[in-house]
């Protein structure tokens, strides 16, 4: 088509907002906030069955300033919410939040005087992901999701402008599509 | 340098440089003993850790590396479980009690229904009481698989964290295939079981 | 850091939101001896609803007021010689031996009520008379027994002794007003901890902690969230199109 039919071999054209957002989506690191049942599936989801190093996202980083993504998972309790809100301020731009499971998303069934109903009273949410625990599998999926949000990310005030006028945007592939071959 | 300090067994040379000092025997002492006074630091574990634990703030006290003092401060996963629990059927509170330590929760489970059974006087049938043993020897076995890879994550020892998950998905996948949930499955109720175990369990037990 | 739902501005004493259940008037027997250390209250219906619209399904539940029953000799299996043991050490102490308010078997299990006055000296007692040998306390809680029942707070010790391999429990009773009770951490360190949840949850202050403070919530909170008069706090959630009320204030739907 047009240009890329005259070069020679092993040139690739893009854009730079989407190699920029490419690079970020791929290796997306993450900074635990884990808290309770949930933590103990996203640690699975790290590990060997449900890899999250294809992603890129095996470095669970310790400190929330060389982080890109905090999923909280677990219930925040309303003593943990300003330490909560202290680790988001730590992460450096861009970053995004990941509600995992329902406590977080929504305080979940403790619908009550110590857990904060959902952790956007307290830091702004990217994506929302139900289930108590959520399967790793779910996380996966809200995590692809999620990295089709980023590839979305307009550079700059003009295409973000451009953007929200053609209403472009990434095709995502849904949940209901199985890769995996039926036995 | 000044005369006044003229340190003891120490020869010296004027160069072109300076005086040179030429310090020998037991200086070496007094010097670290001058330097390593008040080495105490007083540092903040907080609540969020690299390691996930959940959540425990240690306040601690180090000489060097070694830890002094430990002053723990908790409750920042209190989630008001008791008191949800009192707008609850029976039935209804072991799904709050599930939640309660979420590495073994059939533990909680069977603790509470244990409770509920000795306070309305009902005796459970020996079929569950075997049932409920299997199912909570399992969970025993998840949970210090648990306990040994994070432990091996703590000191280094990353595929340790693997393989102890690598394992504990067989557990996982066994207690879902019994209970329906890899983790906090209200099926302990009070009374004995939520379902009967299917017909299959042996052989799928003895495959994994 | 407000701990009640906007549409509050105190929680009311039983009021709607309460899991306290009113006591019914039919439902006291008059001759109750109002002296007992113990009573739970009379209840119609379950989880705080009294009016209409109850959707619990428990709508027509009464149950009388509760006093658990005095037991009386004999005991049965190896209660009798435990509390012959027991008085006995306590008059080598000095003790009086109507620190003992009242003692109740039930399902196996022995309860004493003490007065708060002799609390660390028989918990002394039991742990270092050779013929009792209570090592261990395993539990220190509290209960809240509902919000017009006289004494309403009590604290609940259960000790264990592992050389004769068996468990008891003593339970001191107070009132709200004067919610004061003698700290055992002298005698079991293991309170500690426990005394600062039973004071956080419940407003019971231990004489002679050394450090009661707040543990589960945070460290300025208002109020002691355990008590039947403190409300359950929770939020009406948006789901598919109608808003749910909490569950303490969940009427009829229609």
């Amino acid at each position: 088509m047009g240009l890329e039919e005259k070069l020679p071999n092993g040139i690739l054209l893009a854009s730079v907002e989407k190699l920029v957002n490419w690079t970020r989506k791929s290796s997306l690191w993450p900074a635990t906030f884990g808290l309770a049942c949930c933590a103990i599936e996203m640690m699975t989801t790290g590990g060997p069955r449900y890899d999250l190093a294809r992603f890129g996202m095996e470095v669970f980083r310790a400190s929330p300033r060389q982080a890109d993504l905090m999923i909280v998972a677990g219930r925040v309790s309303n003593k943990m919410a300003p330490v909560l809100r202290q680790i988001y301020d730590q992460m450096p731009e861009p970053r995004w939040v990941l509600a995992m499971g329902v406590c977080a998303s929504s305080g979940g069934m403790f619908n009550n005087y110590a857990v904060v109903q959902g952790v956007d009273h307290v830091v702004p949410v990217d994506m929302y992901l139900p289930g108590c625990p959520p399967r790793p599998e779910m996380l996966m999926d809200a995590i692809l999701k999620l990295h089709a949000k980023i590839m979305d990310e307009p550079l700059g005030a003009t295409r973000k402008a451009l953007r929200a006028e053609s209403g472009e945007k990434t095709p995502m592939i849904p949940s209901s599509v199985k890769y995996a071959k039926k036995k | 340098m000044t005369t006044e300090n003229e340190i003891q067994h120490a020869d010296s040379r004027d160069t072109t440089e300076g005086r040179v000092y030429t310090v020998t025997g037991g200086d070496w002492d007094e010097v670290m003993a001058e330097a390593s006074k008040d080495e105490r630091i007083v540092m903040n574990l907080g609540p969020q850790h690299p390691s996930t634990h959940g959540v425990l703030r240690l306040v601690l006290e180090l000489e060097g590396e070694s830890v002094t003092q430990a002053r723990s401060v908790i409750g920042y996963l209190h989630t008001g479980i008791e008191k949800n629990c009192e707008y609850r059927n029976w039935t209804q509170g072991v799904t709050f009690v599930t939640r309660m330590d979420y590495l073994a929760p059939l533990f909680n489970e069977a603790g509470f229904c244990m409770g509920v059974e000795k306070l309305l006087g009902i005796e459970v049938p020996r079929r569950a009481q075997v049932i409920r043993v299997l199912l909570m020897e399992l969970n025993r076995v998840g949970s210090h698989l648990v306990a040994l890879a994070t432990g091996g994550m703590e000191l280094g020892a990353l595929t340790g964290m693997t393989n102890g998950f690598r394992e504990r998905e067989e557990v996982l996948h066994l207690l879902e295939y019994l209970t329906g949930l890899r983790m906090n499955h209200a099926f302990i109720r009070p009374g004995g079981l939520a379902q009967d175990l299917p017909t299959t369990t042996t052989p799928r037990s003895a495959r994994s | 850091m407000s701990p009640l739902p906007e549409n509050e501005s105190t929680p009311q004493t039983g009021g709607p939101q309460s899991s306290a259940d009113h006591t019914e008037p039919g439902l006291v027997p008059t001759d109750a001896q109002h002296q007992a250390p113990v009573a739970g209250h009379a209840r119609r219906g379950m989880f705080g609803v009294h009016d209409h619209g109850d959707t619990t399904g428990f709508g027509g539940l009464r149950l009388p007021a509760y006093f658990p029953p005095r037991a009386e000799r004999p005991y049965g299996g190896w209660f009798d010689d435990f509390v012959d043991e027991l008085l006995a050490a306590m008059g080598e102490r000095n003790i009086p031996a109507d620190a003992i308010q009242q003692i109740t078997v039930d399902r196996g299990e022995i309860t004493f009520y003490l007065d708060r006055e002799h609390l660390v000296a028989v918990c002394q007692m039991l742990r270092d008379d050779p013929a009792l040998r209570f090592e261990l306390c395993s539990s220190v809680s509290a209960v809240d027994y509902g919000v017009d029942v006289p004494n309403r707070l009590h604290t609940v010790y259960h000790l264990t002794s592992m050389t004769y391999r068996r468990r008891i429990r003593l339970e001191v009773a107070v009132d709200v007003t004067d919610a004061h009770i003698p700290s055992v951490v002298g005698v079991y360190p293991t309170a500690d901890w426990q005394e600062r949840e039973n004071w956080d949850m419940f407003g019971i202050v231990y004489d002679g902690h050394p450090a009661l403070t707040r543990i589960l919530m945070p460290d300025d909170w208002d109020g002691h969230p355990q008590r039947k008069d403190y409300p359950l706090g929770g939020i009406p959630v948006e789901y598919k199109g109608a808003e749910i009320p909490p569950p303490d204030q969940r009427r009829a739907y229609s």
